[in-house]
């Protein structure tokens, strides 16, 4: 009902025998429907034995054949929240923790596992992702916390599987900064106790579990530069960047002077990617950030500046900017998106206050320039001619 | 706005196969022998509003049967007040905003048990101010939008923290003016729209600087491809239905000449299906109705061809919000 890259089927009519076979296909899939329906709402009688093993692998089948059916997924979650309870456990013999918390983590694994091949087969289904999230966050508030951790860090690899084989897809981004997020946490929680218990326990042997990193902001910044490595053109690899410098900078203990080295070292980057590939949105896009969040006459909305650059620093690097823009539209003279960084540089420029040892830039010639640019625009862009005429009238 | 002037359109009206779409519309509840139909059953309910709302905008809003529908949606409805995609589905917000607008587009709200179905969005909004999509706590800035649309067609916005949940939304918006699923995730059109409209429905556009505005929308022109064609993030291909959550935010933001609406159309007609009706994502694919509804929201927008107008903040016509709200 919402198909996308489905080739259109030149025959407009099905012959008898493949109308058959879609039949047979229906009886089945509506029986197994049925099944797992009756499961849901069972008669009186048999209401105590729905939420059981057996159930779970009725709804595999189902879900394998048609994972958007997010009702059994609901379904299948009361399940496996039915198993986890210990009262659940037919043996009459109590178990001791350990064995009930091996029950509990081969349950939520073996979950796991079920989806995985599931992913690989529908990477843009909704309802298998949050399941899937729905299994991580049941483990983290039945297991213990190591244990937790150590299944939400296996998620790292599974994400690095997804976005190694689409490294934009929408998901699998959501899904890396949410397991980043609930592994800084639950290690947050772990290095407490094991403090906690160091205190109490202060002369004692055997006190184990070292305290590790909370945070994971390096590694994820690392994995940015590996990805746009890869490809430059990823726009989600560049915007999670652009999210991970403020926190990178400051768990580094940056200090200006280091922030400023960092910024030139990532503007000196974009100069060689623009020059790789002007025609790319996703570079200009990142190169855009770094220069409204260093440049930027007005402090931007952050309380603490990512870099924070005097005036005149602010003009030097503007100026430094424009300089290779130039040279670079010597050679792409109809570049549409370059064009538009340079009236976006040239207005911040502008945007700013004058400086004494400014004397050799002039400000009327950037003027004059950025109407130069924009006829150029109007010409080699009239699509979006509406917006540069609106620009010309305010310039 | 005397920049924009208006649009010469060199495509004909005949292009548009308005009576062909209208039988493919008719024909989709049909096809019970085709086992596409059984894998979408989770998505009946809002294929009745897409079809209900490309009838209403091709001028033939009956051409479903008004009892019919009502009698559907009315057994969608759980006792929590919220809507399945079918009876025996469970609720979601998805769906039960689909409920309500096709009630609202047949004038029969009352059909419903409306105060329960208020109950049961405002259960679903968290302390952050965002909403969660159902009982198991997805969220996301669609159901922002699908929680306030729904009260505010049953004039209930009361009902929930309004400023808290404008205040989600604003955390979404990125540096590119565009806003993701939840603070600091990519910008995507998709979430652009429900944020824009969430902020055109609460009438808090104006928290939005005049800058970021401009920003947004020059991104969202950069969608357009050299073909006409709409994408939905930076280097991505081209899409039937983000000429609707692109066009929509454009128009939202008065900004619908930035693009070039001719080549637009043109882009859009060449995605129908010339012999059986409806259109698809891409030239030559397979259609659908979603594609079908979002494509002529697309030409109605830009007031191509003689459709019925589509008011961008609710994707519903004109006509039904004029009826819930009065004239704006």
């Amino acid at each position: 009902m919402a198909s996308h890259g489905v080739p259109r089927s030149s025959t407009t009519v099905r012959t008898p025998q493949a109308i058959q076979a879609d039949l047979l296909k229906i009886e089945a899939y509506n029986n197994l429907v049925s099944e797992v329906q009756a499961l849901r709402f069972p008669s009186v009688q048999k209401s105590k034995h729905t939420y059981s093993p057996t159930s779970l692998s009725t709804t595999s089948s189902l879900l394998t054949q048609n994972p958007e059916f997010n009702t059994i997924w609901n379904f299948r979650r009361r399940i496996v929240l039915h198993l986890l309870l210990p009262t659940s456990s037919s043996s009459p013999t109590l178990k001791d923790d350990n064995d009930q918390e091996n029950d509990k983590l081969s349950l939520l694994s073996s979950e796991l596992n079920f989806l995985f091949p599931l992913l690989q087969k529908f990477p843009k289904c909704y309802w298998i992702w949050n399941y899937r999230v729905f299994i991580l966050q049941t483990a983290s508030t039945n297991l213990s916390l190591q244990t937790a951790l150590k299944l939400w860090k296996s998620e790292m690899g599974l994400v690095n599987k997804m976005l190694s084989r689409d490294s934009r897809n929408f998901h699998g981004w959501g899904y890396r900064r949410y397991i980043v997020q609930n592994i800084e946490t639950l290690q947050k929680d772990i290095n407490k106790e094991t403090t906690k218990e160091k205190e109490e326990g202060e002369g004692e042997e055997g006190v184990d579990g070292e305290e590790e990193e909370e945070s994971l902001a390096e590694q994820e910044f690392a994995y940015t530069t590996t990805m746009y490595g890869k490809d430059l053109s990823n726009f989600s690899a560049w915007h999670n960047r652009s999210k991970l410098i403020p926190r990178v900078l400051s768990e580094r203990g940056a200090t200006i002077e280091e922030r400023r080295t960092f910024l030139d070292g990532e503007l000196g980057e974009m100069q060689t990617a623009v020059y790789t590939d002007p025609y790319d949105q996703s570079i200009q896009l990142y190169n855009h950030w770094l220069l409204l969040e260093s440049c930027s006459s007005k402090q931007t909305t952050s309380t603490s500046p990512v870099f924070s650059l005097t005036n005149s620093q602010k003009l030097e690097t503007l100026s430094r900017t424009l300089e290779w823009m130039r040279e670079l539209l010597d050679e792409e003279p109809d570049c549409r998106l370059l064009l538009e960084e340079m009236i976006f540089v040239g207005s911040l420029f502008r945007d700013l206050d004058e400086t004494e040892e400014e004397e050799d830039v002039d400000r009327e010639e950037i003027k004059r320039d950025m109407q130069s640019w924009l006829e150029k625009l109007m010409e080699v862009d009239p699509m979006r001619g509406g917006r540069w005429r609106e620009m010309q009238e305010k310039l | 706005m005397s920049i924009s002037s208006p649009v010469a359109f060199t495509n004909n009206p005949d292009e548009l196969f308005v009576k062909k779409h209208v039988k493919y519309i008719q024909s989709l509840d049909t096809r019970k022998d085709e086992f596409e139909y059984w894998l979408t059953e989770h998505l009946r309910l809002n294929g009745v509003y897409w079809g209900l709302t490309a009838l209403h905008l091709l001028n033939d809003p009956t051409a479903l049967p008004r009892d019919e529908t009502i009698n559907f949606v009315k057994s969608c409805q759980h006792p929590s007040g919220g809507f399945g995609a079918h009876p025996d589905h469970d609720a979601h917000l998805l769906y039960t905003l689909s409920a309500i607008q096709i009630l609202a587009m047949v004038d029969a709200l009352d059909a419903v048990d409306t105060a329960a179905t208020v109950t049961y969005v405002a259960g679903l909004q968290k302390p952050s101010g965002v909403f969660a999509g159902d009982e198991w706590g997805e969220e996301d800035t669609r159901f922002v939008y699908t929680g306030l649309q729904t009260l505010k067609i049953l004039d209930r916005l009361d009902a929930v923290d309004v400023e808290k949940a404008v205040g989600f939304v604003l955390a979404c918006q990125n540096y590119d003016g565009g806003f993701g699923v939840v603070p600091g995730a990519e910008s995507h059109s998709g979430q652009i729209f429900t944020c824009l409209g969430v902020l055109s429905l609460t009438n808090s556009l104006d928290r939005l600087s005049t800058a970021s505005r401009d920003q947004l929308a020059g991104w969202l022109a950069q969608r357009q491809l050299p073909n006409g064609g709409l994408n939905g993030r930076p280097e991505k291909l081209e899409d039937v239905c983000y000429s609707w959550w692109v066009l929509s935010s454009l128009a939202m933001l008065g900004k619908l000449h930035w693009i070039d609406q001719n080549k637009l159309v043109g882009w859009i007609l060449s995605c129908q299906d010339e012999v059986r009706g409806g259109f698809a994502d891409r030239k030559g694919n397979a259609v659908d109705v979603f594609h079908t509804v979002f494509a002529l929201c697309g030409l109605s927008l830009v007031g191509w061809g003689g459709l019925k107008e589509v008011d961008p903040v609710y994707c519903m016509p004109v006509e039904t919000t004029k009826r819930l709200f009065g004239s704006k």
